[in-house]
Parts: structure tokens; C-alpha cells; sequence
């Protein structure tokens, strides 16, 4: 089977799993898949798959995960992960789809407003970031799942814990963003802007429809809808404030209210259409 | 009866039980550890058995590969290799010179 199949078996018979024994599994998985983020992944899941097969034998036969498997799946996993080959091809991966999704995802609701040269160099750097940061995180908060089990520390405290770690963790990024300025400067007004956007909506757009079809028969490929809804309305806007004939129009200072209470509403609806989009999904499961 | 056999102990011998019980057939996962419950391991976290399995793999004393299975998706099966067989015997010479060793000492001490 390739990695996709595993993953996707994986998530398939994961549903007869009890709660007691899927909580137990999920955590195992979580922690494995983020701690070997730099393991070779067709291995990882085979060992993954081959354990939930026999969990789930387990459970036929009237033994718990934990019974069967022991009190201390983290050590079971690090000696897993210990024994499995480093795929730093895998990283890379990793990271390229990242920064892709990134600059996908990022660059057209930065665009809409022309006149402003973009700083190419500060809005790279902060996609290198936060990509390195969203996998790092991904480890640490794997490295957390039985940290936090065997800590006595109350749940509030652990959440806001985590909360400051989050924002710390997120502020260079907007620093960055905000003040860092570099020399790489591009000018994205008029039909270059236009072509840019084009060419950006395009490859989003072919992305998420490829993500949708894969998603498809697990019932999850309206998740991609609200992304989809406000990465086209960025692309609207970016296009119509780069036409000649809306030029004086748009770019007025009434112009750009109206323009920026577009972005508004639509990252309002964004959120409410997330929002509604993931309780409908939590409803079918 | 149930007997718990210390950890550490444990780990020396055991690596040496899984290549007797995949020398007399091939099995999964759970196939071995059902094994160790009926040979009287039933104490054994099962849990340990992946990451030696690997192990063992890695360095040529078992072999893997996908069986179909009646009950749901291909499960993977060990097997042990020409060196696990080495590996096996090896390890029955060496036990049996432990178990003469431990005769003496216990009939020294009951004397």
C-alpha cells in the first residue's frame, strides 16, 4: 500500500475502535506522526497500521488497548521511531508544501489594495517562518500529549500556558510582516498585479479542487469551501482596484472604505461559514 | 498462574523467545503475543514486541511481508532469515549453558 492508502485505511478502521481504546490509539498516533516528522513515512504508517490491526484484535477478543499494548506507549513509540530511517527528502517536502500553501493562501488577500509596493523579502521571510514554525509546533505539540497526562498542573493552567506559548511563538511573524522592510520590493499595480492574481487564483483554485476530490469520500471536502470563498473574493478585489476604468473609483478615499468593509464582510463570512462549515462536518461524523 | 518476570530480565531473553516462536511459523503482531500468554508470558507488555520486531529487522534476523488476511486488510507477517536461525541457535547454546550454570548454584545453595 502507498503512504495515501495507509492514512486512508488508518482513518477507516479507526472508526470500530471503542472510545477508551481510540482515545488511547489517537494519542499514540498523534505523537508518533509528530515526532517523525523527519522518519521515513511509508515506515511510520505501516507500524501505525499494523498496530491498530492488532489493538483491534485486541479489542474483539475483550482486552483494552492499554492492556494489551502497556502503560507506556511513549516509550514503545520513541523505540519505534529509534528503530525507523531519518527521510530528510520528507522535510523537505514538508516544508515546500507548507510555504506553497502559504504563498497561496497569503499573497492574494495582501493584494487587494494597489499603489503600495509589496515587500517581497518581508512577506517571504515571515512564509519561511511561520512554514518552519508550523512544523516545529507540530513536533512540540506532539511532544506534549503525554507531557501534559502525567502533569498535575491544572487545565486551565495548561491552556493558558499554551496560549502564551502561541503568541509568542506567532509574533515574529507579524513583526516581520509589519516591520521589517527589505529591498525586494515589487510593484504589483495594473496588468502585471492583474496577471499575478490570475495566475494565483488559478493555482488555489486547482489545489483546493484536487484537495476537494481527495476529500471527498470521507465526507470533509466542504472544508476547503469557506478558504475558497475568500481567496476568490481577494482576487475580485485585486483585480477590480487594478482596472483602468474603476481605477478613480475604487482607489478614493470613499473607494477604499468601501473596499476595506468588503475585505471585512468577507472575512466575517469567512469565519461564520468556517465555523458552520466544521459543526456540519462534526454533525455527519 | 501469572508470573511477573522483571523487566530487565525479561529483555535480555527476549528477543532469543521471539526467534524460537517465528522459526516454528511465521506470525503478526498479536498472532505473537497470543503466543508469549500460552508459553506463560502473559505479564509481557505487548507493546514491546513492534519496536524489537523492528529492530530485529533492521539488522536481518526477521524478514516482513503483507499476507492477506480473512478478517479485514493484509496484516504484515515476520519470519526469521538464514541469520535469525544463526541468531536462534546461538541463543539456545547460550541459555543452555546458563540453565547447567544455575543447576549448580541452586543445588550448591540447597546443599
Amino acid at each position: 500500500m502507498t503512504t495515501e492508502e495507509l492514512i486512508e485505511q488508518n482513518n477507516e478502521l479507526r472508526a470500530a475502535l471503542n472510545k477508551e481504546n481510540e482515545d488511547f490509539y489517537l494519542d499514540f498516533l498523534l505523537y508518533v506522526r509528530s515526532q517523525g516528522v523527519l522518519k521515513d513515512e511509508q515506515t511510520v504508517e505501516e507500524q501505525l497500521f499494523a498496530i491498530l490491526q492488532d489493538i483491534l484484535e485486541a479489542q474483539k477478543n475483550g482486552q483494552s488497548a492499554a492492556d494489551y499494548f502497556g502503560t507506556d506507549p511513549k516509550f514503545v513509540a520513541d523505540r519505534i521511531l529509534q528503530q525507523t530511517p531519518n527521510k530528510l527528502s520528507e522535510a523537505a517536502k514538508l516544508f515546500l508544501y507548507g510555504f506553497g500553501a502559504y504563498i497561496g493562501f497569503s499573497l492574494l488577500p495582501s493584494l487587494p489594495i494597489p499603489g503600495k509596493p509589496m515587500d517581497l523579502g518581508s512577506f517571504l521571510l515571515s512564509g519561511v517562518y511561520l512554514t518552519l514554525l508550523a512544523i516545529v509546533g507540530f513536533f512540540l505539540i506532539g511532544k506534549t500529549i503525554y507531557f501534559f497526562k502525567k502533569s498535575k498542573m491544572a487545565s486551565w493552567m495548561k491552556s493558558l500556558m499554551s496560549f502564551v506559548i502561541a503568541c509568542a511563538v506567532l509574533f515574529p511573524a507579524f513583526a516581520i510582516t509589519f516591520w521589517l522592510h527589505t529591498p525586494a520590493q515589487i510593484n504589483l499595480d495594473g496588468t502585471l498585479g492583474i496577471f499575478v492574481i490570475v495566475l494565483v487564483l488559478i493555482g488555489v483554485t486547482v489545489f483546493i479542487k484536487k484537495q476537494e476530490k481527495k476529500d471527498k469520500d470521507d465526507d470533509k471536502d466542504h472544508i476547503w469551501r469557506p478558504i475558497l470563498f475568500f481567496v476568490i473574493l481577494s482576487a475580485v478585489v485585486g483585480v477590480l482596484t487594478r482596472l483602468p476604468i474603476l481605477d478613480g473609483l475604487l482607489l478614493s478615499k470613499g473607494g477604499r472604505l468601501i473596499l476595506a468593509g468588503i475585505m471585512l464582510a468577507g472575512l466575517v463570512i469567512f469565519n461564520v461559514y468556517t465555523v458552520y462549515t466544521a459543526k456540519k462536518m462534526n454533525k455527519e461524523d | 498462574m501469572e508470573h511477573k518476570v522483571s523487566s530487565q530480565l525479561l529483555k535480555g531473553f527476549l528477543q532469543g523467545i521471539l526467534l524460537i516462536l517465528l522459526a516454528e511459523e511465521a506470525n503478526y503482531g498479536y498472532g505473537i503475543s497470543q503466543r508469549l500468554v500460552e508459553v506463560g508470558l502473559e505479564s509481557v507488555p505487548k507493546g514491546t514486541i513492534y519496536p524489537l520486531l523492528t529492530s530485529m529487522e533492521k539488522r536481518g534476523l526477521v524478514k516482513s511481508e503483507s499476507r492477506p488476511s480473512t478478517d479485514g486488510p493484509s496484516r504484515k507477517y515476520y519470519e526469521t532469515t538464514d541469520e535469525g536461525l544463526l541468531a536462534k541457535q546461538e541463543f539456545l547454546d547460550q541459555w543452555g549453558y546458563l540453565v547447567a550454570a544455575m543447576g549448580n548454584l541452586t543445588k550448591e545453595e540447597q546443599a
